[in-house]
């Protein structure tokens, strides 16, 4: 066995992506919604290492780092923003926050 | 509550939507599988040692990237007050 080739984990990251584009369309619980952005945005990460190794740049393994700060703060406010929800509306459910005002 | 472990109310999707997503799937996996098989016999390019060492990583890091990195930490600094202004009590 060789080092594993670029393309397995280039499909590993596709099919992540797929499972967090899923998640995002099929599940109505805010959270698992959620869960499912960072799903996508670790699948990408994934790409992103995979190619610098290939192609033996260091480039892609900073850009990670630059996606895994964006994912924190996009986690932090995205779960101010849960929070805030249920606190007016006691739900978590995607379907019953579908008004923009009310 | 917010984090309670409830079942959620299964909405099924008619045999058209159903057939829509196989398809789909199955076009997916197609997709996948093609790349693979198109992907598979380019071998990782051997890297030097010590590739990936946090050494190298950091020096990109703080020179090269330099300005990008302080410009996240303005984004994680607004990130955090935005998160204390809405998840704050009362307003």
């Amino acid at each position: 066995m060789g080092p594993t080739p670029l393309g397995w984990y280039l499909g590993l990251s596709a099919v992540l992506f797929a499972i967090g584009v899923l998640g995002v369309l099929v599940r109505r619980s805010v959270i698992i919604i959620f869960m499912a952005i960072e799903l996508m945005l670790n699948a990408a990460n994934l790409a992103f290492v995979a190619i610098a190794r290939s192609r033996g740049s260091l480039d892609g393994q900073v850009i990670v780092f630059f996606v895994m700060t964006v994912a924190a703060a996009e986690a932090a406010v995205g779960l101010a923003i849960i929070l805030a929800m249920f606190r007016n509306r006691e739900t978590t459910n995607a379907d019953e926050l579908a008004t923009l005002r009310w | 509550m917010l984090l309670n472990l409830q079942v959620e109310a299964r909405t099924t999707a008619g045999p058209f939507l159903v057939a829509v997503a196989a398809a789909g799937g199955i076009a997916f996996a197609g997709l996948v599988l093609a790349g693979l098989r198109h992907a598979a016999p380019a071998v990782a390019a051997d890297v030097p040692a010590g590739f990936g060492e946090t050494t190298a990583v950091a020096r990109a890091l703080f020179t090269v990237y330099l300005v990008p990195f302080e410009l996240t930490s303005v984004l994680l600094l607004v990130a955090i007050v935005g998160a204390v202004a809405l998840a704050k009590k009362g307003t």
